[in-house]
Order: structure tokens, then C-alpha cells, then sequence
């Protein structure tokens, strides 16, 4: 029989389908709505005047074979070392049992944003966890189902004090010692409002003058402080106390809630969710139950069903942004769903006996540092710690440092003559040895010996915390494994059917993508090394900096925050700056279609802009009528629109570069919402059609060649008219996918983008 | 004694130099279960069309407003202890 070659190509990702219809069924399709082609389809869908003609430049899309071995290649030129730089990030271990069945599980990263109950029990579950576990740890009454990063969930607790506190002040209290791409975070969300900032010491704070504060416990440097009686001052003053906090160090030492606190954020991150060079983390809030309806972000309650059975579902909804619009808390959308999950899975797997442990086992690992720089003749501050300090060195920082790194340790500069050291549940002796021996000792660590705790008696927690059974009945691995499997099956994901839902949150990952996710060289990368370490990182979002550019039509692109939402925040502080610069920093008024996203109007709030909406007409379009005599009546004052294209309704909408002109004269600029982006690449882009474009991108890039996932990554584009709009945008938000300014000076660090939230 | 409506679904019955403030049967119907109401307190001052309260439905939230300027007196405290009603 003659040997016949077949064209099939095993892994050739042409010959097997991802995701969608199949080309015979896509025939059928067309023919039943009597088109002879996919072109033809297009060539009547999508207006002539915006269509582009210059074809995307990409080449083939690697196989996926290929593209796991380029993966493979650029990942070897990240340098993975033990970051004990700590601020905000530490080394964590994902109990193995975790990584497989939640972070690895399409059944758990395939989900949808739980809008129906019923089919999504099972992580309302997990959420709940969460919720109890930040509840019980912080001392609080309520706690939300996670915010997107501590730096905006530090900004959103400070306008939701200043939405609850009876004060008439407009003037906020940040702690020196708030980590700071915290602080940096709350200065740019509050410039917009008007908000007045002071940063200082917290045996300085005048409560009188202020409508809250905000403090960061342990601080950034190491200091366990009790902020009972600021806290104290504040109430007298009608404030509201703020208090950010790492969840280890609650395990061993007093609560926010205990001290007073109103409001408590932080991340969860070091419970065992990877710290993927900045994210994505789950951060977490929690408060009294007064102020439980001005708290932004998603709350799962507990509620029973028609047959009176208990049920889980989202709480206290009507606040949000999807509702609210405009008057949303928050411009929050999404959350970081599976990695709260993670973090709530890692409480039930450890229980509070195990948290504690690993608490006990870090401080005191830290005090065997401490003892022996102190031995060695080192300043080591604080007196009073409990996984960080900060020793003063002198000129000899500069040699320290690279001594360090030539140990395979990256150690965090403070100032000209001080080094930072965080320790974590990971640090193995050799670590503290190899600390050691980088400031010149030669000493071995005995992890017996020396078991003094350096945290003062009053500090010590007392309160009990994860007393729920669910955080003592899952210890044994099989135990957890089936926990986690009996929640996963009463959910419905993308790993079971279609989900048609949601024109910006399909997580339509390929586990190619998902790989290399995992792999030590990007996810062991804490998000302030230093960028000679991060090269591959780099080369990643260089290629996908010059993809968005050729995809969008743009010149420049920055990689922005952890959410849609806040891609658009970022745009219009982008455009309010713009305007700024050209002295017209009076313009703010935002026309928003009655179509857009209730994020589009909540975020144009956050930014103190002023929303008119305009009406659709019958068909649902943007009513081009009302929009001109919106625009020329607003004309002075006139800031951007918002524009989604093609529409949330799913229609390229005819009148668009008609809509943008008429903005553009009236001398506003155009935002256009990449939602739905996807319907854009290759047939136009935006900026044929407008201005400034926050993109959303998902895993239908597979030419993308990492797993650029999810609302977790927000690029921004604009046009070469504003070349400097990287330091305009100061947003640093610390994720996946973040500009960030190195709060040290370094060139800004982009990390990868996100991971799913839901 | 007379009751005015405004148009947000509001209606206002003044006696002399006071008026007592609700919403109208309607709005009340078309919200849904009440689970919340939100109100400003004894000696806030406001004008025609400030917003004086929001309140709350198992499906919305809305504002509402005030028909004429005024000082609040007394904030009605039934309302507080709201269950659905």
C-alpha cells in the first residue's frame, strides 16, 4: 500500500481547534444567515469607513509546541533568588494538594463572577471562607470577597472613610512607615477628589484635622506598634481608623479590631498564593457592621432557598457599580476570586494551629537573624518585630547588597546606609546563614537554639480566630482534596459548558497558556528585584507593548492595573492630566452612553468628573442627536466621552467616528473601552475611531505568547500626542500586568499580566 | 393641610413652617422589598433637590430627593429599624 502523507500536523495549532465553531459548522452558520463567507459576514457587519487596510504583521501563530519552547527560552532569562526584600511580598509555599486542585483546575479558573447562585455554590463557599477567615483575623465584623491589591484597597478604604466619618474634614492621615507603593496609590486617587494627603509619623497625627488614617501594621521597616490610641483620637474627632495589615502577623499579635480599627486591609498573598513578580493577589477589607453598605467590592451573604435550605449568594449588590453607576462606592468590578480562594483554602488546610506555627516559626527565624547581625556588632531596628528588620550598615550597603546576590539573596535597600531583610515561611537555615555571611559573619544557625519571641506582651494576640469547623476538619490531604471537589462540582465553569455571559470576563485560557504560569522563573519572582533579573519578564512585555501598539493603531502603551475598571481610571486620569497640562484643567464633564458598563460612569466619578449620560435610540445605538446637543451645550467644560465599540450590545455602531468627531471639536477626548476588543483586532482599531483605549486582553491572543489572561491586565494606549504619559500615570498598583515607578528610583518594573479573577 | 408630589415620586405635606417628606405608594411598589433606608440627620440643612436620603431595595438604590429647601427636625426613627417592609 503506497505510503500516503496526511496534512494533519499533531500539534499544530491550526489543525486543533481552541475554542469555537468548527469550519463546516461556521459554513452552516453563514449559510442559514446567507452569507458565502466569514469576509463577506464582515464586509457587512463592520462599517467601510473604519475598516483598516494594513494587515496585522504577527506571521503564523506558533504551534503549541513552539510556543512552550519559546516559553521555555524566555523564562530562562528570568533569574529566580531568594527575595527576602519583603514590602508587601514574601515567599510562600502553595500546599501541594491546593496547586493542583484549585490553581491548576479549570473547574475552579474557568468560572464565571457568581451573578447566579445557583450554579456557583461551590466557590461562594470557598469566597465565604475567606470572608470568615479575614473576618476572625482582623477583629472585624464584615469582611468583603477580596479587592484587587493592597494599594487600591488602601485608596478604597480611605474614600469609603471619608463616605462614612460624620467629619466636614477633606484632609487624610497616611503612616510613614504604609508601604510605598501604598502610599503612592492613595496620593493619585485622592488628588482627583480633592483629598489632602499628609504623610508623617503617627505619634504625630492630629486627629482634629483629619477624616481618617491610615497605618501600617507591622510597618514597611518592621515596627509592631499598638494604634489603639490614635485610633482613640480619631473616634473623639469623628475619624475613622485605618489599619493595614499583614495576615501572618495577625496570627500572633493583637487585631485591628482589638485595637479599634473601623476599616482593615492587606493582602493575602503570603497564604500560599505565589508571588508571580507583583500578582495577582487577593486583597482583603474588613469593617464594623455599620459601615457594611458603603464597603466596596463583592460580599458573599448566606440566605436560604426556595425550599428553605441554606444558600450562598452576592450580598448587598444594589451598591455596586453594575447598580449604582455613578454613585457606586467603587468603581470595582472584578475581584481576585481564585486567589482568595487559594488563600481561603490555605486556612482550612493548616487551621489557625498551623497559621500560628508558621507565624512562631518565621518571627522566630527572624530573631535568629536579628541576635546574630546584633552579635556581629550590626544596628538592628526594630526593637520590637516580627518578620522584618532593618539594619544600618552604613557605606558598606552597596557591598552588602551584592554580596547578598552573589549568595543567591536580594535583600531591599532602604535609604543610602540601610538593608531590609524579610523572612518567610520558606527561609531555610542556609538563607539566614547566607544573610550572614553576605554581612561578612560566618556563623551556621541552629534553629533550636534561641526560641525568645521579641514582640512585647501587650501585643500578643489573645483572641481566638478560624474557630469555624470548616478550618479544622480538612487537615489530612485526602480530606481537602475531596473538599475541594465536592465544592468544584457544584459549580457550572467554561470546563462544562458555554457560558454566554459577560462580554469581558470569558476565561477562555488554552492550558498551553496556563503552563508556564507555575513555573518557578515566573512565579518566584518577588516584584522588586532588580530588572537585570526579570529580563525575560521584560522582553515579554516589550513584544506585547508592540503588539497592542500594531493591534491598536497607537504609538505607546502602558501596562496598567489589575482590572478593566481600572484600566479605565487610569484613562481618564490620563486624559484629566492631558488637559491639565494644556491649561484646560477645568474640563470635566464625561458624556457616557446609557449602553456603557457601570464601571464607565463609576469610574469617571472616582476621577471628579462630572457624568451626563446620554440616551440610546430604539436599536440600542448611542442616539448621535442627543449626544451633539450634550456635547455643545457642555462644550466648555467638555473633559471625554466613554465609548465601548463595538457597543456592549454587540453592534458596530455606524455613527462612531461621527461620535468622535463631534468630541474631539468640542475639544474633549475619547476613551474607548476595549471590552469588546476582540471583535476589533485585524478589522480596525481605535485609532482610526479615537483617542485614548484601555484594552483588555484575553487568551484568543494565543499569538500573545504568554498567559496574558483575564481583566487582570488592562494595557493602555494612546496616541503620540502624549509622549509622557508613563509618568503621568502614577498608579502603582502592584500586580500582574502594573506600571509601576520603583519607589526607589529604578526604572519602573512591569509585571506579568494577571492571572483569572472571577 | 396640603400634599404636593414632586417628580421623583416624592410627596411633601406642609403645615405651617413644617413638612413631613415620603416617597409615594408607587415607588415604594416599584422598588420592591424596602431593606434599607438611608437619612440625614436632625439640623442638616439642604436645598431643593439635594439629596436627603437613599434608599434601598433588594433591586436598587435610589436617591431622595428634597422638593424645597429646608432643615431637618426630626429624621423618622421607625425607619431605622427597618425589617423588608
Amino acid at each position: 500500500m503506497p505510503f500516503e502523507l496526511t496534512t494533519y500536523e499533531a500539534y499544530d495549532f491550526a489543525n486543533r481547534r481552541h475554542i469555537g465553531p468548527s469550519p463546516s459548522e461556521m459554513t452552516d452558520m453563514l449559510r442559514t444567515i446567507g452569507f458565502d463567507s466569514l469576509d463577506a459576514l464582515i464586509d457587512a457587519t463592520v462599517p467601510k469607513s473604519i475598516r483598516q487596510e494594513q494587515l496585522l504583521s504577527f506571521g503564523p501563530a506558533l504551534s503549541e509546541r513552539d510556543a512552550l519552547h519559546y516559553m521555555k527560552k524566555v523564562a530562562s532569562k528570568n533569574k529566580v533568588l531568594t527575595s527576602l526584600i519583603g514590602q508587601g511580598y514574601h515567599g510562600t509555599t502553595t500546599p501541594a494538594p491546593i496547586l493542583r486542585n484549585i490553581l491548576e483546575n479549570p473547574a475552579w479558573y474557568t468560572a464565571y463572577t457568581p451573578y447566579q447562585p445557583e450554579i456557583s455554590q461551590g466557590r461562594l463557599e470557598a469566597l465565604l471562607n475567606f470572608q470568615t477567615m479575614v473576618s476572625d483575623l482582623t477583629g472585624l465584623d464584615i469582611a468583603n470577597a477580596s479587592l484587587l491589591d493592597e494599594s487600591t484597597a488602601a485608596a478604597e478604604a480611605m474614600t469609603m472613610a471619608m463616605r462614612s466619618s460624620k467629619s466636614t474634614s477633606q484632609t487624610f492621615f497616611v503612616d510613614e512607615n504604609c508601604h510605598p507603593q501604598n502610599i503612592a496609590v492613595i496620593q493619585t486617587r485622592a488628588e482627583p477628589l480633592d483629598i489632602k494627603v499628609i504623610v508623617g509619623c503617627p505619634d504625630d497625627l492630629d486627629a482634629s484635622v483629619v477624616f481618617g488614617a491610615i497605618f501600617q501594621y507591622p510597618g514597611t521597616y518592621g515596627h509592631v506598634r499598638d494604634f489603639t490610641a490614635q485610633i482613640e483620637a480619631l473616634h473623639a474627632n469623628k475619624a475613622l481608623g485605618i489599619i493595614a495589615a499583614d495576615p501572618l502577623a495577625l496570627a500572633l499579635l493583637k487585631s485591628p479590631g482589638e485595637m479599634g480599627a473601623d476599616i482593615a486591609i492587606g493582602s493575602t498573598q503570603r497564604f500560599g498564593v505565589p508571588m508571580g513578580y507583583g500578582g495577582p493577589h487577593a486583597a482583603y477589607m474588613a469593617t464594623r457592621d455599620a459601615f457594611k453598605r458603603s464597603m466596596p467590592g463583592r460580599i458573599i451573604g448566606v440566605s436560604i432557598d426556595s425550599r428553605g435550605n441554606k444558600a450562598l449568594r452576592l450580598a448587598l449588590q444594589t451598591r455596586e457599580q453594575h447598580i449604582r453607576r455613578e454613585k457606586a462606592n467603587s468603581n470595582v468590578c472584578t475581584a481576585q476570586a481564585l486567589l482568595a480562594v487559594i488563600a481561603s483554602m490555605y486556612a482550612v488546610y493548616h487551621g489557625p494551629d498551623g497559621i500560628k506555627a508558621i507565624a512562631q516559626s518565621v518571627h522566630r527565624k527572624t530573631s535568629r537573624l536579628a541576635k546574630g547581625l546584633e552579635t556581629m556588632g550590626f544596628d538592628v531596628q526594630p526593637d520590637v518585630f516580627f518578620d522584618t528588620i532593618t539594619v544600618e550598615v552604613g557605606n558598606l550597603q552597596q557591598i552588602i547588597m551584592k554580596a547578598a546576590v552573589a549568595n543567591g539573596i536580594n535583600l531591599r535597600k532602604v535609604g543610602k546606609t540601610c538593608v531590609g531583610i524579610s523572612l518567610d515561611e520558606q527561609t531555610r537555615p542556609e538563607v539566614i546563614e547566607a544573610v550572614w555571611s553576605a554581612f561578612g559573619g560566618d556563623m551556621k544557625d541552629d534553629s533550636k537554639a534561641n526560641r525568645a519571641y521579641r514582640l512585647p506582651a501587650s501585643m500578643l494576640r489573645e483572641s481566638e480566630y478560624l474557630t469555624h469547623p470548616i478550618f479544622h476538619l480538612n487537615r489530612a490531604e485526602a480530606e481537602i482534596t475531596r473538599y475541594m471537589r465536592r465544592l468544584a462540582d457544584r459549580d457550572l465553569a467554561l470546563d462544562r459548558s458555554m457560558i454566554p455571559l459577560g462580554s469581558c470576563t470569558m476565561k477562555l485560557n488554552a492550558t498551553i497558556e496556563m503552563i508556564p504560569v507555575t513555573w518557578p522563573e515566573f512565579s518566584e519572582l518577588h516584584p522588586f528585584v532588580p530588572i537585570d533579573q526579570a529580563q525575560g519578564y521584560h522582553e515579554m512585555f516589550d513584544d506585547l507593548n508592540n503588539k497592542l501598539c500594531e493591534i491598536t493603531g497607537y504609538a505607546a502603551t502602558s501596562l496598567q492595573p489589575n482590572s478593566g475598571a481600572q484600566g479605565e481610571y487610569a484613562g481618564l486620569l490620563t486624559i484629566r492630566k492631558y488637559h491639565a497640562d494644556r491649561g484646560e484643567g477645568h474640563r470635566n464633564v464625561c458624556l457616557i452612553p446609557t449602553s456603557a458598563h457601570g464601571t464607565n460612569p463609576a469610574s469617571a466619578q472616582m476621577v471628579g468628573y462630572k457624568v451626563i449620560v446620554v440616551h440610546s435610540d430604539e436599536d440600542g445605538n448611542i442616539d448621535v442627536t442627543d449626544f451633539k446637543t450634550k456635547a455643545e451645550l457642555h462644550s466648555t467644560n467638555l473633559a471625554a466621552c466613554m465609548i465601548t465599540y463595538p457597543s456592549t450590545h454587540g453592534v458596530f455602531e455606524e455613527k462612531i467616528i461621527e461620535i468622535c468627531k463631534i468630541t474631539h471639536d468640542h475639544g474633549g477626548q475619547v476613551y474607548i473601552d476595549g471590552a469588546n476588543m476582540n471583535a476589533q483586532v485585524g478589522l480596525t482599531n481605535p485609532a482610526i475611531l479615537a483617542g485614548m483605549c484601555h484594552t483588555s486582553i484575553y487568551i484568543k491572543h494565543s499569538v500573545f505568547l504568554m498567559a496574558a489572561v483575564g481583566p487582570g491586565w488592562a494595557p493602555l494606549e494612546s496616541k503620540p500626542i502624549w509622549p509622557r504619559i508613563y509618568r503621568v500615570i502614577q498608579n502603582t498598583v502592584i500586580a500582574w500586568g502594573q506600571y509601576q515607578p520603583h519607589p526607589l528610583g529604578h526604572p519602573p518594573s512591569y509585571q506579568l499580566a494577571g492571572l483569572i479573577s472571577f | 393641610m396640603t400634599t404636593y408630589y414632586s417628580e421623583d415620586h416624592e410627596w411633601i405635606t406642609v403645615e405651617e413652617t413644617t413638612a413631613t417628606v415620603g416617597i409615594t405608594a408607587h415607588a415604594a411598589g416599584e422598588l420592591g422589598d424596602i431593606v434599607f433606608i438611608e437619612q440625614k440627620e436632625e439640623g442638616d440643612e439642604f436645598e431643593s433637590g439635594d439629596e436627603i436620603g437613599v434608599i434601598e431595595s433588594v433591586k436598587a438604590a435610589s436617591e431622595i430627593y428634597a422638593p424645597v429647601d429646608g432643615e431637618i427636625i426630626e429624621a423618622n426613627e421607625l425607619l431605622e429599624a427597618i425589617q423588608p417592609l
